[in-house]
C-alpha cells in the first residue's frame, strides 16, 4: 500500500508539473447564439479562461514565500480548476460530440489528481477525433506518470506523423520521467532511456532540411518548424490567442 | 527532498519556464474519482460521404475537389475503368496498360507507348500517394488537379496515349453495352438520378480520379520502423543507408523528403502549397526541372529519371556522386560526393526498404478483371 502511495505522489508531481508546461491548445471559440452547442461552446471558453487563471496563479504562486499567502493562494488554484471541471462537464452534456471539452475536462481532472477521470475524459476525446493531438499528448502524459509506459509509447508514435511540435513536448517528458527517478525496475529505465535517443535519432534526421514545404514532414521537435496544426473541419480552426503552450 | 520534488525540478531544468505545481500537495488523501460524472458521448457516424480513407499514421486526409467528393462506389467504379481497355479509342489500351500496380503503377519501360504504338517522351509515373501531389507530370506546374491530369492520357493526341480524342462517344457506347456498368454509374452518382445510367465522360474521369487519390499506402519496412515503432523492421545496412540518406552530405531528404519521399505535399493540413520543380543535375539545359518524384517504392520503378535514361539505382547514385553536369539550374544541394562499396550496399538496401511489398495484392487496388470476365 505504502509503495502505490507513494507511486501516485511521484505521478501527481510529475503529471501535474508536465501539464503546466504541455498544456492546453484549447481554442477560444466566439460565438453569441444559445443552440446547445453555443451553450456548449460558452461554457467551454469559461472553462478555458478558469484554466487560464489558475495558470496565472500558479505564475503568483512561484514568486510567492509567505507560507499563509501561499495556501491561499493554493486554494484558489483548487477552485479555478473545481470551477473549470464544472464548466466542461456542462459542455460536454450539451454537445456529446464536443472532444475539445473533453479533452479540457481531462486536463483538470489532471490537475485535480483525479488520474482516473482525467484518463476517461480523454479516452472519450479520442473516440471521438481518434487524431486529436492536443488529447493524445495529455493522455501520453497521464501514462507516463502512471508508469504506463508502453501506452504513452503508443501516443509519442501517435503524434509522431502527425503534430512534430506535440510529438516532442511528450519526448521532452519521457525524459524527464527518466530523470525523476521513476519506481519502475532499473532495467526498464535503461530501455526507455534507449527509446529515446533512437526516437530523437529519427526525428532530427527525417527533419532536416525540406523546410516546412509539406506541411506534415515526420520532423523533429527541435527543428522548430512550420508545421500546420490539426485545424481542418472541427470548425474551430484560428484564434488560438492566449493559448498557448504551456 | 521527495521524489515528486524532483520530477519537478528535473522538469523545470529540461524546459525551462514552468510554473510551480501544488494542487494537490503530496501530503492529500488519493482522491476518490469523478469518472462517474462525465457524460457518454455521442459515437453515432457523422454523415459526410462515408468514405473511410484508411490512412497511415501520419497521413492527412488528401484535399478533394468540391465537385467530386470521395464515396466507395465512385471508387469502385473507378477502378473497373482504370483496368479497363474500352476506355480507350480503340479499345486496347487501359491506364492500367501504362501504370502496373505490381510494379508501383509505372511499365517498366523507359518512355512510354501509347494505343498506337507512338512513343511517349517520358517514363510513365508511379501513382501511390499522388492525392497529395500539389501538381502532376514530370514537367509544369500547372496541372494542380488529378481530373485534369487524366485528360491527358486520354486526349493526348501528340503523342496518342489512349486516343480517345474524337472518339467519346464510341467509349461511352461500349461502356453501356456491358451490362456491369450501368448500375455501377447509378450507384457512383445517385446525385443525378435517372440521367445516371447514360454516363458521361466527365463522370468517367471523375471516378478516375477518386481511385488514383485511394491509391494511398505506406507499409514498406521503412514504415514499420520509422511510423510503428518496430525497432528490427529494418536491416542494420538498411538503418545505416538511412542516415547516408538523411545526411548533410548526400543530402537526399532536403529534396526526397515528408512521408512521400517527395516534393512539397498538399493535404487538407496543408492545403495551399505551392508546386516546386527542382533541378538535380541531370540536363545542362538550366531550365530543365523536374518535378521530385516519390521514391516509394523505388525497387519497383526502373528504369529511372523522367525518361528513364538511368537503367538501374546503381546509375542513380553514380549520377548523384558525380554531381551530375554543373551549370547554372543545378540545385546547390547537387554537389557530389563519394560512397565506398560498403556506403553504396547500405543506401542501396535503404532505397529497397521503401518498397511495399502490399501493394501488388492490395484487394483494394487490384485489377477487377483478373478472373478474365473482361478482355486485355
Ligand atoms: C501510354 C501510357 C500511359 C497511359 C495509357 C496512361 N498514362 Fe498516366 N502517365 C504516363 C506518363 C508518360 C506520365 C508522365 C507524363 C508527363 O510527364 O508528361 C503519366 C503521368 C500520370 C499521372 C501524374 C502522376 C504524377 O505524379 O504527377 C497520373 C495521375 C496518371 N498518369 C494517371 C493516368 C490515368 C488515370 C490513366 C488512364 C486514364 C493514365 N494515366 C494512362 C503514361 C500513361
Ligand atoms: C535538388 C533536389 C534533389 C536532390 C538533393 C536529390 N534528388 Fe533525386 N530527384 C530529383 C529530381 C528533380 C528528380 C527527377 C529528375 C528527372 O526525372 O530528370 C529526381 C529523381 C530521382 C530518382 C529517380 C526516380 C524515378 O522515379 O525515376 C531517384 C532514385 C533519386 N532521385 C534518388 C535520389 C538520391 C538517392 C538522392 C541523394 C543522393 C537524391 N535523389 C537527391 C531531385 C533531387
Amino acid at each position: 500500500m505504502r509503495q502505490i502511495m507513494r507511486a501516485t505522489a511521484i505521478a501527481v508531481g510529475l503529471l501535474a508539473a508536465a501539464g503546466a508546461f504541455a498544456a492546453g491548445n484549447s481554442k477560444k471559440i466566439t460565438d453569441v447564439e444559445a443552440s446547445p452547442e453555443q451553450e456548449a461552446t460558452r461554457h467551454f471558453n469559461q472553462g478555458i479562461q478558469l484554466r487560464d487563471a489558475a495558470w496565472k496563479a500558479e505564475e503568483k504562486l512561484a514568486a510567492e514565500s509567505d507560507p499563509k499567502k501561499i495556501e491561499k493562494l493554493e486554494k484558489k488554484i483548487r477552485g479555478f480548476y473545481e470551477r473549470a471541471v464544472e464548466e466542461q462537464l456542462s459542455a460536454t452534456k450539451l454537445n456529446r460530440r464536443f472532444h475539445e471539452a473533453y479533452s479540457s475536462l481531462g486536463y483538470a481532472y489532471r490537475k485535480l489528481g483525479d488520474y482516473t477521470a482525467a484518463l476517461k475524459a480523454y479516452d472519450t476525446a479520442l473516440a471521438l477525433e481518434p487524431d486529436y493531438p492536443e488529447a493524445i499528448e495529455y493522455r501520453g502524459q497521464a501514462y507516463l506518470g502512471l508508469n504506463r509506459i508502453d501506452e504513452a509509447k503508443k501516443a509519442y508514435m501517435a503524434l509522431y506523423g502527425n503534430d512534430a511540435e506535440k510529438a516532442g513536448m511528450l519526448l521532452d517528458a519521457f525524459r524527464a520521467w527518466v530523470q525523476s527517478g521513476p519506481d519502475v525496475p532499473a532495467d526498464k529505465v535503461k530501455e526507455v532511456e534507449g527509446w529515446i535517443a533512437d526516437r530523437a535519432k529519427i526525428a532530427g534526421m527525417t527533419g532536416r532540411g525540406h523546410d516546412g514545404g509539406n506541411g506534415w514532414a515526420s520532423k523533429g521537435h527541435e527543428v522548430g518548424n512550420g508545421l500546420e496544426g490539426h485545424t481542418e473541419g472541427n470548425g474551430l480552426a484560428g484564434d488560438a490567442a492566449g493559448s498557448g503552450d504551456r | 527532498m521527495s521524489l515528486a520534488a524532483a520530477a519537478l525540478i528535473a522538469l523545470s531544468s529540461a524546459c525551462g519556464h514552468v510554473p510551480p505545481e501544488t494542487v494537490p500537495s503530496a501530503g492529500d488523501p488519493p482522491p476518490t474519482s469523478e469518472a462517474h460524472r462525465i457524460p457518454a458521448p455521442d459515437l453515432t457516424p457523422r454523415v459526410d460521404g462515408g468514405y473511410a480513407w484508411n490512412l497511415p499514421p501520419g497521413f492527412a486526409p488528401p484535399l478533394v475537389p468540391r465537385h467530386n467528393p470521395m464515396s466507395e462506389a465512385k471508387v469502385e467504379l473507378g477502378r473497373r475503368l482504370f483496368f479497363d481497355p474500352a476506355v480507350s479509342g480503340d479499345g486496347s489500351l487501359s491506364c492500367a496498360g501504362c501504370h502496373r500496380p505490381e510494379r508501383a503503377f509505372t511499365d517498366g519501360h523507359a518512355q512510354a507507348v501509347g494505343a498506337t504504338g507512338q512513343q511517349h517522351p517520358r517514363s510513365s509515373m508511379a501513382l501511390i500517394n499522388v492525392a497529395y501531389s500539389p501538381s502532376y507530370t514530370w514537367v509544369g506546374d500547372e496541372l494542380l488537379q488529378l481530373e485534369d491530369q487524366i485528360r491527358i492520357p486520354l486526349f493526348n493526341e501528340d503523342p496518342i496515349e489512349m486516343g480517345l480524342a474524337g472518339r467519346e462517344r464510341e467509349m461511352l457506347d461500349r461502356l453501356k453495352a456491358d451490362p456491369r456498368y450501368p448500375p455501377l454509374f447509378r450507384a457512383a452518382f445517385a446525385e443525378r438520378g435517372a440521367r445516371a445510367a447514360e454516363p458521361d465522360v466527365d463522370e468517367v474521369i471523375d471516378a478516375l480520379a477518386a481511385y488514383v487519390r485511394s491509391l494511398i499506402s505506406a507499409e514498406s519496412p521503412y514504415d514499420r520502423r520509422v511510423f510503428a515503432d518496430e525497432a528490427g523492421a529494418l536491416s542494420p545496412a538498411a538503418e545505416r543507408g538511412m542516415e547516408l540518406f538523411f545526411s548533410v552530405e548526400l543530402a537526399c531528404g532536403t529534396c526526397h523528403g515528408g512521408i512521400a519521399f517527395a516534393g512539397p505535399l498538399r493535404s487538407t493540413r496543408s492545403p495551399d502549397t505551392e508546386p516546386q520543380l527542382e533541378h538535380n543535375g541531370l540536363l545542362a539545359d538550366a531550365a530543365a526541372r523536374f518535378k521530385v518524384p516519390t521514391l516509394r517504392n523505388i525497387a519497383l520503378t526502373g528504369p529511372y529519371m523522367h525518361d528513364g535514361r538511368l537503367a538501374t539505382l546503381d546509375d542513380v547514385l553514380d549520377h548523384y556522386a558525380s554531381g551530375g553536369v554543373p551549370g547554372e539550374g543545378r540545385s546547390e544541394q547537387i554537389r557530389g560526393f563519394s560512397l565506398d562499396e560498403g556506403q553504396r550496399r547500405d543506401l542501396l538496401a535503404f532505397l529497397e526498404s521503401l518498397t511495399d511489398d502490399n501493394l501488388a495484392t492490395d484487394p483494394r487496388f487490384a485489377n477487377p478483371f483478373a478472373d478474365g470476365m473482361i478482355g486485355g
